[in-house]
């Protein structure tokens, strides 16, 4: 596989599997053994877990990733990109996510996680900074938001 | 310049300047009109700015080291997946000091041109940071 092959694979997991929900897509380009090295708590292992991984952030979130940048060398493949969504729990808020993720490739399938990609999320109730509205804790978030995004209002 | 000379200088900026708290390598190091695309609140754009950015790094956390898990280059940009282990004992960005220790986890996006630090983005587990410091509670212990 070239370095231009393995990014067109982390490019269509990001921005045409996860956006779409395509969980069967994900036995086609990651590999049974997939080994992730930011797993979640509880995450099971391999291609499972990763299924298992995705559907939460499906279910409580409803996000919409966008790749922004992406370098690679050897096998090693460095995707830049954003992610919105709405936390669908308890509490009716907006998160924004901001991260680098780093897959393994091996022949075309994704075959490691070597990154973690979690920051502070923007405004969720669990953490919100010391008497700040939300232009202050959008300060805190390292990492840009998406284009354009605004928080939703109370109770939508 | 080679990806692998790319590198070399990305090496220099945490071996030396952070590490090693040289923050006047930064001259040596940077171009003078430094974008900055993650800014710490009130940075800027600029040299000044960046050395104002690791001064308050240096300043909030003695000892602080980062160690260089993986470096990935293409073209004139050099990722690099870190990890730092710190104590706070400065206070960060206004927090009084804890004079806790934390470790933790990031990724760096440089893009390197004439052998010089040009433009940053990052992302840092800050959560986990604040977590270990003790200024944000473990997410068990945050009521609902």
């Amino acid at each position: 596989m070239t370095i231009e092959a393995n990014k067109a694979v982390i490019r269509r997991y990001k921005e045409e599997i996860l956006n779409s929900r395509d969980l069967a897509a994900l036995d086609v380009i990651v590999s049974e053994d997939y080994l992730d090295h930011a797993a979640f708590p509880k995450q099971g292992p391999g291609r499972a877990g990763l299924k298992q991984r995705v559907a939460y952030l499906f279910d409580a979130f409803d996000p919409h990733w966008t790749v922004h940048d992406i370098v690679a060398e050897r096998d090693i493949v460095v995707a830049r990109w954003s992610h919105s969504g709405i936390h669908r729990g308890e509490f009716l808020r907006a998160v924004a996510a901001t991260g680098c993720a780093a897959g393994g490739l091996v022949g075309g399938t994704l075959t490691e996680w070597l990154g973690w990609a979690s920051v502070l999320y923007v405004n969720v109730p669990i953490y919100p900074p010391p008497d700040a509205g939300i232009e202050e804790s959008r300060m805190v978030v390292y990492g840009q938001l998406p284009d354009g995004w605004e928080p939703p209002r109370e109770g939508r | 310049m080679s990806e692998q000379d790319n590198k070399a200088v990305v090496r220099r900026y945490y071996d030396e300047v952070l590490n090693q708290r040289n923050i006047d390598l930064l001259d040596e190091l940077a171009v003078e009109d430094y974008v900055e695309h993650d800014p710490f609140p009130g940075q800027g754009n600029g040299l000044a700015d960046l050395k104002a950015r690791v001064a308050g790094l240096c300043g909030a956390f003695n000892p602080l080291h980062f160690t260089i898990e993986d470096v990935i280059a293409e073209g004139d940009k050099v990722v690099v997946r870190w990890t730092n282990a710190g104590t706070d004992s400065g206070g960060f960005m206004g927090t009084p000091a804890t004079g806790k220790e934390f470790g933790i986890a990031g990724i760096d996006i440089h893009v390197v041109r004439g052998a010089r630090l040009a433009e940053h983005w990052h992302v840092v587990d800050q959560l986990a940071q604040m977590q270990q410091l003790g200024l944000i509670p473990q997410p068990e212990a945050a009521g609902a």
